[in-house]
Formats: C-alpha cells, structure tokens, sequence
C-alpha cells in the first residue's frame, strides 16, 4: 500500500523534492488562506453596523425591558406602560438562563428615537439573533414577524432578522417610538434576543446578508460537501472493503455532514429535545469516528508500528468505542434541557479531549513523516480545534447569543485534505493492481506460447511417428504383395517355354496390387461403398473380358465406418480383392456378386457385410487359394471383423462382418 | 484424318501410344512433343482434334498445355493420360478444361473404343472422382464460392451418384431407365459445367481479390 515518502529525498532526485516543496509552499499558504478568511470573518463581536461606523443613519440597541407573556400567543401588544411591569436587560439577554420559569413568549420593548435625517431614507430593523422567532410592534402597529410564531415553532435561532419600517409608523423626529418584540422559543432551550438596530436599510441590508451568507447559505453548502465527499469516500470503500480508513473515515464524513444540517433546518420533523440531543449525538460521533480513521491511517502510515504499540491501539479503540455508544446513550436518557446540558458538558468535555488526541496523533505522524499529505492533514487539524473550541465555548455559555459556529467551515479543509490523500492511497492502489494484472498477462501469454510450443513440438513428433507407421505398412505391403508377384514373373518368364498367357497375368496382379495400394493411401474415406465401388469399378473390364460380369449389389444407405484409415482401407480392399481373385481364378465361374449389406451380429451390434459370392465350383483343391483364405482370415482379424467362407457347391459365398463401431478393446487389440 | 497431339515425356510409353494411335482407323501417327513448351509452341500454328496429355511433365504443368489447347480450340477433346487414376490431379486437369482421362493400362488395348466414346461425348468416370464432384458441387453453397449459372441438374447428379456408389455407365443407365450414351452424355455435360465453373470461379475470386485492392473487376 501507499508507503509514506521521507522528505529528506536522496541526492539523485532533486525534481522530486522540488515538486515536494512545491506542495508544502502550496500547503503553507493553504492554511494561510483559511486562516485570513476566517479572521475576516465576522467573529462574536457582530461587525454590527454601529453609528460610528456608518454615520449617524442607525441606531444600535443595546438595553430592553422584557416581561413574560405567558404560554398563549398573544395577539396585541400589551397596552400598559411595560417600564411598570418590565426588567430591564442588557442584549443580547437569554432569557432562558436568567428566567428558568419563564414561559414561551416573551415581551422585549426598546425604546428609540426618530432621527431627523430618516424622512427620505429607507429604513429598517435588523435582529442579528433571536430565539427562535420574532414579531414585531412599532408604536402598538404590527409590523410583522419570522417564523412559525406557535407549535411547533420553527428554529430561527441562526437566521439573522430583516424587517422593514415604514417611516409613516414613526413619531414625528425628536420623539420617542416604543419597538416591542414578541420573541417565541421552546420552554428551557435558548432563547432570547441580540442586540438589534435601527435605521438607514442599505448598512443593515449588507450586515444581515453577510450574517445570513455565512450562517445558514455557507453551512448548508459546507454541509452538502462534506455529505458528497463522505458519500464519495464510502463508495471508494465499497469497492475495496478490506480498506478500513475509507470506511471510517466516509462514515465521519456523512454524520458531520448530517448532523450539521442542525444550523439550516428550521421545520423540525422531531420533537425539539430529541432533535437536539441528535444534533449532539451527532458530533460525538464525528470525533468518535473521526478518531478510529486517525488509528488506522496512522497505522497504516506510520513506519514506525511495533506490537507494543498495537496493544497501545487497542486500548485506544476501547476507549473511542466506550465514546461512541456511552454518550449517545446518556444524552438519550437525560429527560430534558437541563440534564442533557449537565451531560454535554462532560461528553463536551471528552469529546474535545478525543480531538485533541487525534490531531496530537495527526501532527505527531506528519513530524515523523514529513510528507506534504500528513503535513496538510495536521495543519487543518490544528485550525479545526482552534474553532471547536470557540464552538464548545459558544454552546457551554448560558449566555451566549449570536455567535457564530465555526467548526463547519473548518472542518471542510481538514475533509478535502484527507479526501485527497485517500484518493491519491486509491488511485496508487489502482495502479499498482493494473500493473499486477498486466504483469500477469504477460505471464499468461508466455505460459500460452509455451503450451502452443509444446503442442506443436509433440504434433511434429507423432507425424513423423505416423510417417513411419505409415512407411512400414506400405513396406511390408509391398514386399509380401507387388514383390511375392513381380518375383514369380519374374521365375516364369525365365522359364524357357514360358507361358506368356500366365505371365501377363501375374502382371495383371501386380498392377491391381499397385492400384489398390495407390486406392487406399488415397482414400479419405470413411464409407465402404466408396471404397469397395472404386475397386469395383477397377475390377469390373477386366472380370468382363474374362467371360464374368461382376454384379453390385449395395443397401442405401450403408453407415460410415469411423474407424476405417487408409491403414483399415487396404486390409478391406485386399481381402475383397483376394475373393474376387480366387473367384475369377479357380471357381470358374460365370457370375461374381459383390454386395454390401446392413447387418447384425449374434449380440444385436450392427454391422456392415461385405459379401461376394460366385455361381462356380468352389475352390477347396487349390493350394494358393487356401493360402490366400488364411491371409484373408489375418487380416479380418487385424480389422476386429468376423470373416466366414461358405465354400460348399454350389458356388462359394465370402461374407465379411465389419462392426458399424468399435469398442475401445477393439481399437487395442487393433 | 484426325491431328492427334501426344505430349509425353516418356519416350518408351509415347512410342508405344504413338503405334497404338496409328493403328486406329481414320488416324494419322500422332505429333509428339516431350516437353510442355515444345506443345504450347506446336499448338502456336496448328489444329489437334485430340490432344492426349501427360500432367508430370518436366518443364511445365501438363494443364498449361490442356488450358492453351482448349482456349484456343474449344472444339478439340483432350484427354489426360495416367498411370493411376490419381484423382487429385485428374481434378485438376479437368477443371482446366481436359474432357476425361486415360488410365496407362492393358485396357489401353481399346483405346478406339475410348477415343470413339471421347468423340460421341462420353469419358471415363471413376466413384471417387464423382464424389468429389458431388462435395465441389454441395460446397457451392458455401457463401464465398463464385455466383454460377451451372448448377448440376437432378438428372446429372442422380448419374454422379450411380457412379460414385460403384456402378457402371450400364447399370446407371438401367438403373434411370436411360441409354448409356445420354449417360456418357450427362457425364460430358458434368465436365463442361465444372471446367466452366472453374474458370468462372478463378475470374470471380480474382475480381474479389482486385476490388479489395480497389482496382477495377475484370468484365
């Protein structure tokens, strides 16, 4: 797998180095860039449009009087003098620390007065925050209000406020306009009210479109990334299941990403505490999460590993997974705000502890390593705790009121670091298995060209085997056949009456066993009636100028006869060729019948019969004929066929019984 | 009087033809050539009504010499001389528009019969040639053979089939209740068809074989 580079390159490899430098320049100013866009950012002091900074068109509201409204929504301001019945806060006041008994409607009047210089202005009133919704009152008129202002109230406690004031709602310039805020929130949960402004539109237009970009557009951007890329990431995992740092590491992701819908959605599909408690839940399993990835990738990356240390690793995962299942379950079991916040701050608590360990681990492996990956991963980490901790600080403050939640934007560089790195682990992986299977390719078609070399060295070798199989038969053939022959030509035509009728004959036969020996070498055959109709058609002139007609008579059709080579061929044809010349030569005859039959065997195998019978006398007195029986009978025995010669008058009847299939034991004797 | 032209290498054997030709009535002693170019330059000024043709000649194949005699003289016969009937080349003659064959033989003996059988339109036909006759005309089937126009009709395979089970012309003839001679007959027709079959055949593929290179097709 993906080995870690060592920075400290070899002389040899300055190009690699350089590229080296060139990401860690890269990742310097990375961290920079995050860096300078978060100080840019409005941070817990609001960059709130103040008087000072924007003249004297709005005025910055700071001091309320708030008085309870009860559990019933109501639907007028309160038409008596709130200074008799109010508290004087300062904003942003939390009204849910300072006023546990409190109902869910509370009443806030500010008091401000109507410049001068507002006649010919747009004007407006902008609410940094509030907890969760709000409707206005400007001088006991309605002005309007966000939010779902009854059960179930939706959560507007991160979308800043904008309303507009028509200047007709005012008191002429110089006096006094009572602004009154019904705020709405969950009985225990936060609520209250920011400090909130007054005055000239385009100041505050810009102020709560920068609050709105960053709190609710860029957390729901952040959140969809880091949902895609913990999706991506598990994807990758599906494929390569063994790898357990995907898997973690997606699953990190994906809850993150999920749980930091919590900031966007504002119309809850669960009862409010619940929807909290998961919001929470939600975090600790981040970090939980987020610290086994650490585990394995740091084991996987860290040269370094011995078993002391995998002991060490174990002991660790118990903890993270005690973590992972303890306060999820706490935080369930505590029954309202009040105990799930006593719990938090323990599993805040811990949780923070569990990522200081992890990115402890992430810096301690990116020193030891010291590749630019590692060194990336480390830096995000360390801006990551910087704003988890402003985080745990914004939500462990009973006070606190429209801050702003940091960890999603941090959390991005952190995932696309890792992202990258485990995308690069893949693709190396990736790599390296093409090349496996190239490699292996090769070695298939080498394995194969060997196997094809073989094959044909091993067929080079039984041809020339068959070639010689093939030369002795033709040998021995000839040497008992055409030389026996041309021999006693030879002794009659030395004798000195020699009997040239005779001789002549015994050319005949020569020339009939060259033909026949020429026909079966020829031969492709596999069906008798081509072969024995061939030797018919050679026969049949001669046996005709002899005074004998040669009659044929075949079945249709008559099965091939697989078994029947050029090396079968000639044995077949010499013992037809045999009969036909014992037939012509000492039957005296005047018809000759060759037949060839279907037939069948005493056991039911079929069988071809090849047959040829004459009208004559028979031929039992004549010595070379029984000679050429005894030949006939060897070789129907080297043809695994049953031969039986009928030689009673009148005529003689030569039946051969070829097998239609050979069984093995027949092809060995053979 | 008939031009016979004996191309054969073999002194000893063309004699012996030359004094068996001589003897048929209405023959004159043959020209005999011992090489392929000495025909081919005999053929340049002269008419044979029969050619007989060795095929193992020493210079060049003895189809040059049949395919130059049959081109220039569709009307003259050529018969193939050999010793074994070897099919194979006997195919070959044949394609290249020989009209049958002789077998070197003791049947030799009725060469005028033979010759008078050539004349009427009748050759020798052995079973193993008419199977392979039967495959070359089933395989045209086969999608990259040449287009013909010469198919064998049923009649003439039923023929090709007598023949190729081991039948004589005689009972072929019987068999299709025909007369021997509209046997000889079909089986002369078989040969035209397979000599023009294979001519069409070659000029086909060499068209194929010039359109793939984008050249214009012969006509």
């Amino acid at each position: 797998m993906a080995t870690p580079r060592s920075s400290r390159a070899a002389p040899g490899h300055t190009r690699h180095s350089l590229r080296q430098l060139a990401l860690w320049a890269c990742g310097l100013l990375w961290a920079l860039a995050t860096a300078g866009v978060l100080a840019a950012m409005p941070h817990n002091t609001d960059s709130h449009p103040t008087t000072g900074a924007h003249g004297a068109g709005v005025l910055q509201l700071t001091h309320a009087l708030r008085s309870d409204a009860g559990d019933v929504r109501p639907v007028q301001a309160p038409a008596a003098d709130p200074s008799a019945t109010g508290q004087p806060v300062d904003l942003p006041d939390n009204w849910d620390s300072t006023h546990s008994n409190g109902g869910a409607y509370v009443w806030y009047t500010l008091i401000f007065p109507t410049l001068d210089r507002w006649g010919d202005q747009a004007l407006g009133i902008y609410l940094p925050s509030v907890g969760m919704n709000a409707e206005l009152y400007v001088n006991g008129l309605r002005l309007g209000s966000f939010g779902r202002m009854e059960e179930p109230i939706t959560r507007n406690f991160y979308t800043p406020l904008l309303f507009q004031l028509p200047y007709g709602l005012l008191r002429p310039p110089g006096q006094d306009n009572q602004l009154q805020v019904l705020v709405v929130g969950y009985p225990k949960h936060r609520n209250g009210l920011g400090p909130l402004s007054v005055g000239d539109m385009p100041p505050q237009r810009t102020a709560w479109l920068w609050r709105g970009f960053w709190q609710n557009t860029g957390t729901l951007i952040s959140s969809v990334l880091t949902i895609m890329l913990g999706t991506y990431v598990l994807m990758l995992w599906a494929r390569e299941r063994s790898n357990a740092v995907f898997g973690w590491f997606g699953i990190a992701a994906l809850v993150w990403g999920l749980r930091n819908l919590n900031l966007v959605i504002t119309e809850l599909p669960l009862s409010n505490l619940l929807w909290s408690k998961l919001a929470v839940i939600g975090a600790v399993g981040f970090v939980a999460f987020f610290a086994l990835f650490t585990l394995r990738y740091c084991e996987f990356s860290d040269p370094q590993a011995t078993p002391a240390k995998d002991r060490a690793h174990r002991l660790q995962q118990w903890a993270i997974w005690g973590f992972l299942l303890v306060a999820p379950i706490a935080l369930l079991l505590s029954e309202d705000f009040e105990t799930s916040r006593s719990v938090f701050k323990y599993v805040g608590f811990f949780g923070i502890a569990l990522t200081c360990w992890t990115q402890a681990k992430l810096s301690k492996l990116a020193w030891r390593v010291r590749s630019t990956e590692t060194v990336m991963i480390a830096l995000a980490g360390v801006v990551y705790i910087a704003l988890m901790l402003n985080d745990y600080t914004v939500t462990n403050d009973q006070h606190s009121l429209g801050q702003y939640y940091l960890r999603q934007y941090a959390a991005l560089p952190l995932f696309l670091a890792v992202g990258a790195m485990l995308t690069r682990r893949y693709i190396a992986a990736l790599e390296e298995t093409r090349k496996l299977s190239a490699s292996l390719q090769t070695q298939v078609r080498e394995q194969h060209d060997l196997l094809v070399h073989n094959f044909e060295q091993l067929r080079l070798v039984e041809r020339e085997q068959a070639q010689a199989m093939e030369r002795e038969r033709l040998m021995r053939d000839l040497h008992d056949g055409l030389g026996l022959h041309l021999l006693s030509a030879m002794v009659q035509a030395r004798t000195p009456d020699a009997d040239m009728h005779m001789l002549s004959s015994t050319l005949q036969d020569c020339l009939d066993e060259l033909r026949v020996a020429v026909d079966s070498l020829a031969s492709d055959e596999r069906d008798p009636v081509a072969v024995l109709g061939t030797l018919r058609f050679r026969m049949a002139p001669r046996m005709e100028a002899a005074g004998l007609t040669l009659a044929w008579e075949i079945d249709d059709p008559i099965p091939e006869l697989s078994w029947l080579d050029p090396h079968k061929v000639l044995h077949l044809l010499r013992i037809v060729q045999e009969a036909l010349t014992n037939a012509m030569r000492h039957s005296g005859a005047t018809q000759v019948t060759m037949s060839v039959r279907n037939g069948r065997e005493a056991n039911g195998q079929a069988t071809v019969e090849v047959g040829v019978c004459d009208n004559g006398t028979g031929f039992q007195h004549h010595t070379s004929a029984g000679h050429g029986l005894s030949n006939m009978a060897v070789r129907a025995k080297s043809l695994g066929a049953h031969l039986r010669v009928d030689n009673t008058p009148p005529g003689c009847r030569v039946v051969l019984s070829l097998p239609v299939s050979m069984g093995p034991l027949d092809l060995q004797t053979v | 009087m008939e031009q016979i032209l004996l191309v054969e290498d073999d002194a000893a054997t063309a004699d012996w033809l030359a004094n068996l030709l001589t003897t048929l009535p209405g023959s004159q002693r043959p020209v005999i050539c011992s090489t392929a170019q000495a025909a081919l330059d005999w053929l340049q000024h002269n008419k044979p009504d029969i050619v007989l043709a060795d095929l193992g000649l020493p210079d060049r194949p003895g189809t040059d010499v049949i395919s130059a005699a049959t081109t220039r003289y569709p009307e003259c016969d050529v018969l193939v001389i050999t010793v074994f009937g070897d099919e194979a080349h006997v195919l070959a003659a044949l394609a290249a528009g020989a009209s049958g064959y002789l077998v070197k033989d003791a049947s030799l003996t009725n060469m005028e019969e033979h010759l008078a059988h050539l004349r009427t339109g009748g050759s020798p036909m052995t079973p193993r040639i008419a199977r392979l006759l039967i495959r070359k005309y089933q395989g045209k089937h086969l999608p990259t053979t040449a287009p013909h126009a010469n198919e064998l009709s049923a009649r003439e395979t039923e023929v090709l089939t007598g023949i190729a089970k081991g039948f004589s012309y005689i009972e072929v003839a019987t068999a299709l209740a025909v007369s021997t001679n509209t046997v000889r007959t079909h089986i002369k027709r078989i040969y035209q068809k397979l000599s023009v079959n294979s001519r069409s055949e070659a000029v086909y593929e060499y068209n194929q074989l010039q359109t793939q290179r984008g050249h214009p097709p012969l006509q």
